[in-house]
């Protein structure tokens, strides 16, 4: 790349790259695993630069993590190791007193695809359309994916806690 | 509760156990040239990775065809080095516009022509990418593949090339017929050879400098370093002089693997190229799978006849 467009992926990187960085978490739950999906998904970009457009940069850049993050976890089934659909049970203190369960530690509960629709849905703003276009299913799966997502979540918590969000049913 | 608040309490939480650790846009920068080079390096390599590795041995069972080469320069490197093509930045120039014009104009009058692209470039749009691009080519020196910054070994020469944007094949499909990927180039004389100028055992062999636009066409087998079973290359190569001057060369190179090998069926390569009077060179090069009952497959998409139409098309193009 020239020297300019080298200049602009760095812009971009300093501008969004924590974005990134903390939607792969909330897809996977591990602070490591997002750091090197984020960083394997950052230097497809740079080899993309050129090409992707602007406009559908952070898109793309989603996208591609999300590829990352399920190719990971296929080769992790593929090596049979102990992978299983639900994150780690929620670590207590030190002084013996239970954690309050937390927003993100409840979506962390979510099954990977439903926990993607919630993230890009309500913590992105992403809209139905650009969802399914990032997770590669239809309109109409992720709307199914939210609700079924939004419901599990309203399990984890007091219907206090985190009633509805506006304009979505479950 | 609004989708700002769900946001804000989520991020609140994400504040509280993101470990400070900001990314290196730079430090990412500098790994993506290295690998941007490694994938050039490695594509041609890996282009020509079973085909080009066999043919080195299959020169060396037969003793080569003695091929011509066009290209001094490259010829007189020396081929224990490796060495590598550094391509600029993509530019439409007036020749690429009609380069472009002239390959789907020669695609487009193929029944039932339909494309794609490989690899992940779902955010790329049609209009983006199926044109052809004029790219100044530079050929580097990499005997020593952890140097980040070569810029002591340039050896040269400089030669704008005309081919797809960096990394794109082009999947071609026809009704009845399995997907072809597409490669097109176009080099001007000098900037290729025709065939590579192996001397010794494919495994001695560091891939030296590319492009080599032609196979050997020998049928032979080679052992599979793998599963230690058989690959079997059967080739149909046709050359032809024409009255207009011009060369053409088409080839068909079928790799069938032995039972064992886990390649399942095998591929097919069909490698058309017209030399142009002027000693440039118009290369198509297609990879697909063979038809037969172990694929099902009625064909590949694009035969030599269209394949030669398409590259004639292309030759018509003069080079600036």
């Amino acid at each position: 790349m020239t020297p300019e467009r080298d200049a602009e992926f760095c812009e971009y990187v300093a501008g969004r790259g924590e974005r990134l960085r903390r939607f792969a978490y909330l897809c996977c739950g591990d602070w490591h695993r997002a750091e090197d999906a984020v960083q394997t998904a950052l230097l497809r970009l740079y080899r993309a630069w050129p090409r992707v457009r602007p406009a559908t940069v952070d898109a793309y850049a989603r996208k591609v993590v999300v590829n990352i993050l399920i190719s990971e976890q296929r080769r992790l089934r593929f090596r049979r190791e102990r992978v299983t659909g639900e994150p780690p049970e929620i670590p207590s203190r030190p002084d013996g007193t239970v954690d309050r369960v937390t927003l993100v530690a409840a979506l962390l509960r979510l099954r990977g695809r439903q926990r993607a629709a919630i993230v890009l849905r309500f913590w992105d703003d992403q809209s139905v359309e650009e969802t399914a276009r990032i997770l590669g299913c239809s309109s109409g799966s992720v709307k199914n994916l939210t609700m079924r997502g939004l419901a599990r979540l309203r399990e984890e918590f007091a219907d206090s806690e985190l009633p509805e969000i506006e304009g979505v049913r479950a | 509760m609004t989708a700002g608040d769900f946001r804000s309490m989520v991020e609140a939480e994400l504040d509280e156990t993101v470990p400070p650790e900001p990314l290196d846009g730079p430090a990412i920068a500098a790994m993506g040239r290295r690998s941007i080079r490694r994938r050039r390096l490695g594509g041609a390599l890996s282009a020509l990775a079973a085909l080009a590795a066999i043919t080195v041995a299959a020169g060396l069972v037969v003793g080569g065809p003695g091929g011509t080469d066009t290209a001094g320069d490259l010829s007189s490197l020396p081929p224990k080095a490796t060495y590598w093509w550094q391509y600029g930045e993509p530019e439409t120039t007036p020749q690429s516009v009609a380069m472009t014009q002239a390959l789907w104009g020669a695609l487009s009058a193929i029944d039932g022509f339909e494309f794609g692209l490989s690899g992940n470039t779902p955010y790329l749009e049609p209009e983006d990418f199926p044109s052809l691009h004029r790219l100044e080519a530079q050929l580097w020196d990499d005997t020593d593949p952890r140097h980040d910054e070569p810029d002591e070994d340039r050896v040269g020469p400089q030669v704008p090339v005309y081919t797809f944007d960096h990394d794109i094949y082009l999947m071609v499909s026809t009704p009845g017929t399995a997907a072809m990927s597409l490669d097109v180039r176009v080099l001007p004389s000098g900037s290729y050879l025709r065939q590579p100028p192996f001397e010794r055992s494919f495994k001695d062999v560091p891939y030296p400098v590319d492009p080599y636009v032609e196979p050997y066409c020998v049928d032979w087998d080679l052992p599979d370093v793998d599963s230690g079973a058989d690959l079997r290359v059967e080739y149909t190569c046709e050359r032809t002089a024409l009255e207009s001057g011009e060369e053409l060369l088409r080839a068909e190179a079928e790799v069938r693997p032995g039972p064992g090998t886990g390649a399942g069926a095998g591929w097919l390569r069909r490698t058309v190229v017209v030399y142009t009077a002027a000693g440039d060179a118009v290369m198509l090069s297609g990879l697909g799978s063979p038809a037969g009952p172990d694929t099902g497959l009625s064909g590949s998409a694009l035969d030599l006849d269209q394949l030669t139409a398409i590259a004639s098309a292309l030759a018509a193009v003069p080079l600036d």
